[in-house]
């Protein structure tokens, strides 16, 4: 099925409707465009902020981290610089071992073992009080190799199991050893050893433990080769139950990155921390620092809705507003349409709106007086034609009467020709009726009788004819000089080639609210296709020795002035005869005198 | 207003409440609540001497999956009565998940027949095939089979296939020592050695077992124990006893515990069959929590075990497996 157009949907559609969806097509952009550009900014600055903070508390830990160094370094110091150097150790040994006492006591939340080894790896000094394991090789340690390789550096080993002592104990201690190389004096001889010093590390993971960023960030450190040295699921990532992207971080330098791991985006942090080398890497992964949440989003979508709806609210008002004045109008014009030129023009809403309402308004008062014209104009027309009608009297028909008249005189028929005088008069005075159109049926019977009279004396009483009506009907209204032209028909068509005795028959009943008036002959009769012909105007009604107002025009003045359902029925049959019936609404005469004075 | 004015209204009205609803209440969006998930093990033992590196894994995973862990251990070590009336009690106590150390092979199939219970079960150091044929039921154990027969290997590879290899047999043998000694046997008998099983153990007293160790001829011999226990008692009798030592020439076994590394490092014990407690412990407490939870466990299969010696103790490796970091 062929879809409708763009434009065809906007036609069926009303003024309210297209006003209404464009306003709120053009509301929702905005708002989407609001929306999402705050909705931007916002994230953005969410980021920024968190992003921040985040920088802020690696920066924090970093200082705390190296603070703690720092302590631990200044503690190996002051035990070999204030402590061993330059002592003789081997003569004040319980001197140094309390001092070194003092010192561990003071550091022991941090520090788990204090020890001074000699370059052969033998223990000279611990505290607390502890030997070297049995067998135990001390030179191998990769820390106790270091120091002595490199005697100007402090060394931070990797996190491990101190193994090295004999404690008595069934517990272990993860440490991360900080080693030096150290000269050690003994009477005049100086010799090279190794001071240790054990950092727990629970103290490690106490700074580092529980730092927290964004929502589910943490934080690990990584040693200068890439090694974890703290990671908050270190054991698990050991054991292979989880990973972490080490060997891709720790090549970074100090800054901000991004990274996807595990499917996930997240941000990473790195900040190297003084002397050791170590980075401490922040993880942040992107849920931590975003408005992405689903209910988040779905709130910015409320938020969207809901502005759309107060919008829509306000457009549908604004539109019902504009359109309320030119649906009023449209109801006007559909009322104008049905012909109602009275219904009133609704003149409201803005300046063009009632410019038009106005303007309608004048259109249909013109409307309306054109029309007044027309009726009037189709009124006098009307008019001027039934008496044009009315005046179609054959001067022939007036010769011929002229003429027996005269013939009678000349035979001495005295009285003969006084009758055909006196019914000529008649005749004429009837015809004439003071220029009414409308006549007493009474008078209209008389006028027919004048007029048999005079012809029954032209054609010789070749024919008689009747004349029936009751009281009743007598005072009622007919039109003038109507039976007439049907009675001269009748005479001319019917019986001036007859060979017996014609007979007319005028009748005038009343059926019902009607009036019908009945004119019948036993003449030659004729076709029922010449008595239409006679309605129609193509029968000739008569052979030009009539009045000349035809059958055709009785009809015609009948129903100009009564009505389409008024006017003639002729019946007819060669050889036998023709009836034809006139139908007129039963009306007083008064009553319809009146109403022409009125018109 | 028209009808379809009005739907339109009602319609957008009802959006925005749904989108409401959505977007800022707990009614159909529900926040990740943190629950809280009640487990309780129950291991076989009297003590958890065994278990402190499974107990570093469980707590680890009970921090980050909120699971509230209960360990408990029996009056009587190896009483399937009493273990089976701990499942009981802890099942009606209203645990959501058991993590149980049988110490019976079928007791578990058989409780959960009786008291029609199917609460989510995780057994450790049971045959896997244990786990599958009971309903919501996963296995976390280690190839105690395999670890057996590495022991074995290596005993004959050190001694020869001679009759001075004396196995010293668990007091209440659990389903992981029956394994381990089948697989231990297994290995000695492919390779013609001989176990000679000590008849007196360690409830017999000292001498009675120096002696039954010197009946097997001049040659010193090598002890073989089934049960850590074992193995920490026997240890602890040749670092104290100058006779045992004189008798026994090496000491081998399985076990994790600090006390049985320590003798392994003093050259007491030579050679020790180590497993992964820790993330045995993890991989409990998380299965629990999962089933808890309703989700499907993948099985995790044979758990990383090992033979070490003493050179061993410092590989990077077995350093982490054995001395968790908490």
């Amino acid at each position: 099925m062929a879809k409708p157009r763009k434009s065809d949907l906007f036609q069926r559609v009303s003024i309210r409707y297209t006003i209404f969806i464009y306003f709120t097509i053009s509301a929702l952009i905005m708002i989407l465009l609001i929306g999402l550009s705050v909705y931007g900014r916002l994230t953005g600055q969410f980021s920024a902020t968190i992003r921040k903070e985040n920088q802020t508390v690696i920066n924090q830990v970093n200082l705390t981290m190296d603070s703690y160094l720092r302590t631990v370094m200044k503690l190996s110091d002051s035990i070999y610089y204030g402590v061993i150097k330059n002592v003789d150790f081997f003569h004040q040994s319980e001197t140094v071992n309390s001092e070194i006492t003092l010192l561990y006591d003071n550091n022991k939340d941090s520090v788990s073992n204090i020890a001074l080894l000699s370059k052969d790896g033998e223990l000279l000094c611990a505290v607390p009080a502890a030997r070297l394991k049995t067998g135990t090789d001390v030179t191998g340690e990769e820390w106790f190799a270091d120091a002595l390789e490199h005697p100007e550096n402090l060394h931070f080993s990797m996190p491990h199991v101190q193994y090295i002592f004999d404690n008595g104990e069934n517990q272990y201690r993860w440490v991360i050893t900080l080693s030096r190389a150290v000269e050690i004096t003994d009477g005049t001889a100086t010799a090279q050893g190794v001071l240790l010093i054990d950092m727990t590390y629970a103290s490690l993971q106490y700074m580092l433990d529980n730092i927290p960023l964004g929502d589910q960030g943490y934080l690990y450190l990584v040693g200068s080769s890439g090694e974890l040295i703290y990671h908050p699921k270190m054991q698990l990532i050991d054991a292979g139950l989880e990973k972490e992207n080490v060997s891709e971080i720790y090549d970074c330098r100090d800054g901000n990155y991004q990274e996807t791991w595990q499917g996930k985006k997240r941000d990473i942090i790195v900040k190297t921390v003084g002397y050791t080398g170590w980075k401490i890497v922040g993880v942040v992964p992107e849920q931590g620092f975003t408005l992405n949440e689903v209910k988040t989003r779905l709130f910015m979508v409320f938020v969207v809705a809901f502005f759309l709806f107060l919008l829509a609210v306000i457009n549908a008002y604004i539109s019902s507003k504009i359109t309320a004045p030119i649906k009023e109008l449209e109801k006007t014009v559909n009322a104008l349409e049905e012909g109602d030129l009275d219904a009133e023009v609704s003149v409201g809403g803005s300046y063009e709106i009632q410019h038009l309402g106005r303007s309608i308004g004048n259109m249909a008062r013109r409307i309306q007086a054109l029309m007044d014209d027309i009726v009037a104009e189709h009124e006098s027309k009307r008019k001027s034609e039934f008496d044009t009608l009315q005046s179609q009297i054959n001067p022939h028909f007036l010769y011929n009467t002229l003429d027996i008249i005269v013939w009678m005189i000349e035979n001495e028929q005295k009285q003969e020709a006084v009758k055909i005088v006196t019914a000529l008069a008649r005749f004429f005075r009837i015809s004439l009726s003071k220029g009414r159109s409308i006549i007493l049926v009474r008078d209209e019977l008389e006028h027919v009788r004048n007029y048999l009279t005079i012809q029954q004396k032209r054609f010789k009483n070749k024919f008689t004819y009747r004349i029936e009506a009751g009281p009743e009907v007598l005072s009622l209204a007919s039109l003038k000089l109507m039976l007439q032209p049907l009675v001269e028909n009748a005479i001319y068509h019917g019986m001036e080639f007859m060979d017996g005795d014609g007979e007319i028959l005028v009748k005038v009943e009343r059926q019902g609210g009607r009036l019908c008036f009945i004119i019948e002959d036993n003449g030659l009769g004729m076709t029922a296709e010449q008595a239409r012909g006679l309605l129609t105007g193509e029968t000739k009604s008569t052979s030009g020795k009539g009045s000349g107002i035809g059958v055709k025009n009785v009809n015609e003045r009948i129903r100009l002035y009564f009505g389409e359902d008024y006017g003639l029925t002729i019946h007819s049959e060669p050889d036998v005869g023709t009836r034809i019936q006139i139908h007129l609404p039963a009306v007083p005469y008064e009553e319809l005198v009146e109403k022409e004075k009125e018109s | 207003m028209t009808g379809k004015e009005n739907f339109f209204w009602i319609f957008y009205g009802l959006v925005l409440l749904g989108l409401f609803l959505l977007s800022s209440t707990d009614l159909i969006i529900k926040e990740e609540e943190a629950g809280i998930y009640p487990i309780s093990v129950i291991v076989g033992d009297t003590t958890d001497d065994q278990y402190v590196n499974f107990r570093k894994g469980m707590e680890r995973a009970a921090i980050e999956l909120n699971g509230d862990v209960s360990f408990i251990t029996l009056y009587e070590k190896g009483s399937a009565r009493q273990q089976r009336e701990m499942i009981l009690r802890e099942q009606e106590d209203g645990s959501q998940a058991l993590i149980v150390d049988p110490v019976e092979e079928g007791m578990i199939a058989q409780i959960r027949q009786e008291s029609r219970a199917s609460i989510p079960l995780i057994l450790i150091n049971a045959k896997p095939g244990e786990a599958w044929e009971l309903e919501n039921a996963v296995s976390i154990t280690f190839d105690y089979h395999g670890m057996g027969r590495r022991l074995g290997e290596e005993v004959l590879k050190e001694y020869g296939a001679q009759e001075r290899v004396c196995l010293l047999e668990a007091e209440s043998p659990n389903g992981a020592d029956l394994l381990f000694l089948q697989g231990f046997c297994e290995a000695m008998e492919e390779e013609g050695g001989l176990v000679r099983t000590l008849s007196c153990g360690r409830g017999s007293g000292t001498e009675a077992f120096l002696e039954e160790v010197a009946q097997g001829g001049p040659e010193k011999a090598v002890l073989v124990a089934q049960d850590p226990e074992g193995l920490i008692w026997a240890a602890q009798l040749l670092a104290e006893t100058k006779e045992a030592a004189d008798l026994v020439e090496g000491l081998y076994g399985r076990g994790n515990t600090v006390s049985a590394l320590n003798y392994l490092d003093k050259g007491i014990v030579q050679g020790l069959c180590v497993t992964d407690d820790f993330s045995a412990g993890y991989l409990s407490v998380k299965a629990a929590v999962e089933l808890a939870q309703n989700r499907v466990v993948k099985d995790t299969g044979f758990l990383e075990s090992g033979y070490i010696r003493r050179e061993d103790l410092r590989d990077e490796k077995y350093e982490k497996m054995l001395y968790p970091i908490e």
